[in-house]
């Protein structure tokens, strides 16, 4: 496929002076923030509580703010009068910023042939979520908020057709499915690459493990909000299960939270409109008060930002051990093959839901151990490693 | 006899065109195309077509929302127009034809 933009020149390396404060009476002057509490800092701009923005004396911020998805947020503030900017870091900030811009314009262009490509097979029900969702709803400009990819939440009965849909637009798996039905069935989601690099994320859910499959999907559908790409309606998650989504991806999509995603969790929980007396009627209803409850630490510990009524509700809520020891071995093991497996299998409202999920866990299809370069033995190997650790136990 | 009077022209972006905007810039891309880079009086006309709007709404408009762009006059917004026009990025329409309703669901 053609590459479609026109791509800016690849970015100067950082060249530029921060001028070194002199005291006229020669106090000792504060020695100079280091890159990664700049970094926290700018993560929290505009929020209530946050400190004030400080720049790093060294070589390559602009990248370091490029990786970390703050560009837009930096800018925001220097537009606001509530930093400087050097003007050789600002040009370097908004020279990457507009090639970050510019994926996103090709991600937005996917995702509208995507959804064309959706209505030609006769519908698919679906709703943006994260990236595209987060930056039109949630920030004041999209520009703002850049993104990597597409996620793309799909009902459980058009998860298939929506996986052929991509398929037929050129777009692949990794590796083949565990079992047939096993996407639609358990898989939080399936990546679909297309040759050009853009990644579509299909979501059968919006977590990994046992608490991804407590969260009643059909009603994620029912209560949505409305944005728009290029002229056309796009359905995304409503407000209260955005903040829900943004918890969970925080303490179960990765071990390292990104401090975007931070940011956003930190925006969702200082928003007056989402309160815990609005949003903890739906936290219950998906069982989660203890991720919840985990994100808020682990965005405590990471940010400073006061968070009011969601902090006061935090420290007035006891975590139950059970809880807190699923969520540390889903954050451990992630997609490996663990315990996590079984907290999952647990979860599972029916026996023969739980028969089909460990099946496809034991005895996957040839094409899948092909697809990823394992052997039956490497799966059973594992299999048993892990039942030999629960007999330990 | 009556007189008819023809309905002035209003402009739209074209269907489809996905952009973002910064420092000055906005990029525009859409599906089969080549993303393009709007700058000069065009980014100030392009940020006010949310909706169909006529040459002198969109004149009256900028001089709103940017009130420092005094030597911005509606001749300069008008060249602006065609130069999005020879872009393909923006289309006009008569008033009559302009939809009062939200974006469409496609």
């Amino acid at each position: 496929m053609p590459t479609r933009s026109r791509r800016l020149p690849r970015a100067k390396p950082d060249r530029y002076g921060v001028p070194i404060m002199a005291n006229p009476q020669g106090d000792p002057v504060s020695p100079p923030i280091d890159p990664e509490t700049a970094l926290r800092r700018i993560a929290t701009w505009d929020l209530p509580g946050a400190p004030p923005i400080e720049l790093p004396e060294i070589d390559g911020f602009a990248a370091q703010l490029q990786q970390r998805r703050l560009s837009g947020v930096l800018l925001a503030a220097h537009n606001c009068g509530d930093v400087t900017l050097p003007d050789e870091l600002r040009t370097e900030v908004i020279e990457r910023q507009h090639a970050a811009l510019l994926w996103c314009i090709e991600l937005e262009v996917r995702l509208l042939e995507v959804r064309d490509a959706f209505d030609a097979a006769g519908g698919i029900e679906h709703l943006v979520i994260k990236g595209p969702a987060i930056a039109h709803l949630d920030n004041p400009d999209p520009s703002m908020r850049t993104f990597a990819d597409v996620d793309v939440l799909v009902a459980g009965r058009d998860f298939d057709r929506a996986a052929g849909v991509l398929a037929a637009m050129g777009a692949s798996a990794p590796w083949a499915e565990r079992r047939a039905g096993f996407d639609r069935r358990f898989a939080k989601s399936k990546t679909m690459t297309f040759d050009d690099g853009i990644e579509f994320d299909l979501h059968r859910t919006l977590a990994d493990g046992a608490h991804g499959h407590r969260i009643p999907l059909g009603e994620l559908f029912e209560s949505t909000e409305r944005f728009e790409i290029g002229g056309v309606d796009f359905r995304a998650l409503g407000r209260t299960d955005r903040l829900l989504h943004s918890a969970y991806h925080l303490l179960l999509g990765s071990r390292e939270p990104a401090l975007m995603n931070l940011r956003d969790l930190a925006c969702y929980l200082t928003d007056e409109r989402l309160g815990p007396d609005e949003v903890l009627p739906r936290v219950r209803q998906w069982r989660g008060e203890t991720v919840v409850a985990m994100a808020i630490d682990l965005l405590a510990e990471r940010l400073e930002v006061d968070l009011g009524p969601w902090a006061r509700w935090r420290q007035s809520m006891q975590l139950d051990p059970a809880e807190v020891a699923l969520v540390q071995r889903q954050r451990a093991e992630g997609s490996s093959l663990g315990r996590a497996k079984l907290d999952v299998a647990r979860e599972l409202p029916r026996w023969r839901d739980r028969a089909a999920y460990l099946a496809a866990l034991a005895w996957p299809s040839r094409a899948h151990l092909a697809s990823r370069g394992l052997t039956r033995r490497d799966v059973l190997s594992s299999l048993a490693h892990t039942l030999w650790g629960l007999r330990r136990r | 006899m009556l007189s008819v009077t023809a309905p002035a022209s209003h402009y739209r972006r074209r269907a489809h065109c996905v952009f973002r905007a910064l420092d000055n810039r906005v990029w525009v891309g859409s599906p089969g195309r080549a993303t393009v880079a709007v700058e000069g009086s065009a980014v100030f006309v392009w940020l006010v077509l949310e909706q169909a709007s006529s040459l002198a709404d969109l004149t009256s408009e900028i001089r709103r929302t940017w009130p420092e762009l005094t030597e911005l006059t509606e001749q300069g917004v008008d060249e602006a127009l065609r130069t999005l026009m020879d872009a393909d990025l923006v289309e006009s329409t008569d008033a009559d034809q302009v939809p009062a309703s939200a974006p469409s669901e496609a």
